[in-house]
């Protein structure tokens, strides 16, 4: 794969042999060769030095192993077409669990066929097969291309493979064959027992799931969608009203599928499959259980139109898929009466909308907090995430003036202040190049900060409230007590009141 | 409620404090804030939030005086405010008078409190500039915090009818200037 990269890039194919080398142990060794390269016996691991000496045409290229592992992820998200359930095995190797899905693609050489031969338009070599067990699938495409092996004849398929399709550690593949053993079918002869001592649990399990006695999950990539509905096109979509037609039709089988579970969707993903191997993927998330196919198709055509950088159809796309990532309970609510239920539901919309539009970072609710510290008493967390919270605001004393400001400065702002006594309020302050003089000052209210939290004690902030001549009334604190904490304590702006 | 902020605004400005709503008497979990990044996205989303007639109000806050503002924009709001009922609030900070086509137009500015030595209610000078429906006016209110409305300043009569109910202009968008 890795010079398949490479050769996919450049337009005029060098007629050179091309290997990739790579350093290690401070040798340039090969790390990968391309099927010219190998027909001359040049193979992976082997010194630069030594593959010059044998070949003298040769094209060398450093390898880059991050380029290959984005190239691999990229194809693995295009074969989520065929499964949800692929996984990256290796540094060039996909595992595909596609049972119970080769009925859709015409049955397993069919689909096996339509694999390749897919891949293969796209540039690379592929080796494939499929079998009952994905480390028997592995060793057959590795080494027996195009082999189905039914469940039950995985040991048969593999017997005759050599011992590296069984995936152990260089040593001791090494060791096996230095033991005699040269085929899967030969170390299989041995007892369980003798392999155990020898090679230790592992390299057992290994081979009994190799020869399909055992079988070990793979972990898909992404998280499984809890419902999804997908339409094929056997002829790439490119027009965009028709994409929105599609969603829209993708919705109401989605919200079909979760009205049967009496669930809505709380995550959504729409993913594009492009024609020529491109996938992109749109997520939204919901404020509350969604299930009407016209708000989910408005809340993606919000998103849609909100993307700095469009979905390019390219020559278009011919799969595109609508999935429910997660779902949730959604109750069927009764209407009282006179209450207007209708509000919370638009309210909920409307957050949805917002936030598809524009990120849900940036609609916000706020939630109390238990702590006295004026700026932490109360935070903004994103309205589609506010968890259930408890506490409640604390309630303000009938009567009072406001004691907190209406806008709080997201820093507080030094400012220079000219005080009558070092304890009392400030006379004058300088704030923002505007002098203000203080007509009347309300203080202090002291609050000091919350030495269990912190590891560095911080200074207690004496607060005043203050208006000056024109009646505005500002926040202002000093930071620290006067000859305690600090000889000269600064002054800050920390509000603004009404 | 929606309160939209921009940006800008909430530096220079800095943010509102759920904390100060609840000193002034206004439940803050009945707030919804937006923070959009320029005047372009705040006025989009305020079109969008005033089609949903489940909120109360819509306040939105413009800084000083961005091109896409004009009258053409502020006609759609209106519109879109009549349509569904909703009250939308036009907060111009640091702005120079445009024409707008808002149904009324006030500037606010706070006002000095009473020369007694208790720290008292916030009080507001509130300038009628401009008002579609009927004549303009100037008053000195003081907000209650307690029962949430504005009353006459006036320590004798204090509990004598209020002048300005809050939102007493109904489904009608006003720009408000608040000056200095």
């Amino acid at each position: 794969m890795p010079t398949d990269r490479l050769q996919r890039r450049c337009a005029s194919p060098d007629d050179r042999p091309l290997v990739l080398s790579i350093k290690s142990n401070n040798a340039r060794i090969l790390y990968a060769v391309d099927r010219k390269a190998a027909q001359l016996h040049l193979t992976p691991g082997m010194a630069l030095a030594s593959a010059r000496a044998m070949v003298r045409e040769l094209s060398v290229v450093e390898a880059d192993e991050p380029a290959d592992a984005k190239l691999l992820a990229t194809i693995a998200d295009w074969c989520d077409r065929y499964t949800p359930f692929v996984s990256i095995d290796g540094v060039d190797g996909l595992l595909l669990d596609v049972t119970g899905a080769t009925h859709l693609f015409g049955g397993e050489p069919a689909m096996l066929q339509a694999v390749c031969t897919a891949i293969t338009r796209q540039g690379f070599t592929v080796r494939a097969a499929i079998a009952g067990t994905a480390a028997a699938a592995r060793a057959l495409a590795r080494y027996a291309h195009a082999t189905i092996a039914a469940p039950g004849t995985e040991a048969k398929a593999v017997a005759l493979l050599p011992v590296a399709a069984l995936n152990l550690d260089t040593a001791d593949t090494h060791a096996l064959r230095r033991a005699g053993l040269k085929t899967i079918a030969q170390v299989a002869g041995r007892t369980r027992g003798e392999l155990t001592a020898r090679f230790g649990k592992e390299m057992v399990f290994k081979l009994d799931r190799a020869l399909g006695l055992s079988e070990k999950p793979i972990s898909p990539r992404h998280i499984l969608p809890d419902y999804m509905a997908e339409h094929r096109f056997a002829e790439p979509v490119v027009a965009e009203d028709f994409i929105a037609g599609s969603i829209l039709s993708l919705a109401q089988s989605l919200c079909h599928l979760l009205e049967e579970r009496g669930q809505g969707a709380r995550k959504l993903e729409a993913s594009f499959f492009r024609s020529d191997g491109q996938v992109s993927c749109i997520a939204l998330e919901t404020a509350r259980p969604l299930r009407e196919p016209k708000i989910i198709a408005r809340l993606f055509r919000e998103r849609l139109d909100a993307l700095s950088d469009p979905i390019d159809p390219g020559f278009g796309f011919d799969l595109i898929r609508l999935s429910a990532l997660h779902a949730e309970r959604l109750v069927p609510e009764s209407v009282g009466l006179e209450a207007r239920p209708d509000d919370d539901k638009e309210i909920a919309f409307l957050i949805d909308r917002l936030a598809a539009r524009f990120g849900s970072h940036r609609i916000l609710t706020f939630q109390p907090q238990d702590t006295h510290i004026p700026e932490g008493a109360g935070v903004a967390v994103p309205a589609q995430h506010a968890p259930e919270t408890k506490l409640d605001w604390e309630p303000r004393i009938p009567g009072e003036a406001p004691r907190r400001p209406l806008r709080m400065l997201t820093k507080p702002e030094p400012i220079e202040v000219m005080a009558q006594i070092p304890d009392g309020p400030p006379l004058r302050f300088r704030w923002r190049r505007a002098l203000h003089a203080v007509a009347r000052a309300e203080g202090p209210e002291r609050i000091a900060m919350e030495w269990w939290k912190n590891q560095k004690p911080q200074p207690t902030r004496d607060y005043f409230r203050v208006e000056d001549e024109g009646g505005r009334r500002f926040w202002l604190y000093r930071d620290g007590l006067y000859g305690r904490e600090h000889f000269a304590p600064r002054w800050y702006v920390h509000g603004l009141f009404a | 409620m929606l309160w939209i902020v921009q940006d800008f605004s909430a530096l220079e400005y800095g943010m509102p404090v759920p904390t100060g709503f609840a000193e002034l008497g206004i439940d803050p979990a009945h707030l919804l804030m937006l923070r959009a990044a320029n005047a372009e996205d705040a006025l989009r989303a305020s079109i969008d939030a005033l089609s949903c007639y489940g909120l109360g109000a819509v306040i939105l806050e413009i800084a000083g005086n961005p091109k896409v503002l004009d009258l053409v924009a502020s006609r759609r709001l209106v519109l879109a405010a009549q349509h569904k009922n909703v009250t939308m609030f036009l907060l111009r900070q640091g702005a120079v008078a445009e024409p707008s086509a808002a149904q009324t137009r006030w500037q606010v500015r706070s006002h000095r409190s009473a020369a007694t030595d208790d720290w008292g209610m916030p009080r507001f000078e509130a300038e009628l500039v401009r008002n579609r429906q009927g004549e303009t006016g100037h008053w000195v209110m003081e907000w209650s915090c307690d029962d949430g409305v504005f009353r006459k300043p006036d320590n004798q009569a204090a509990h004598s009818g209020f002048v300005v109910r809050a939102h007493a202009d109904g489904s009608l968008a006003a720009a408000m200037r608040i000056a200095g």
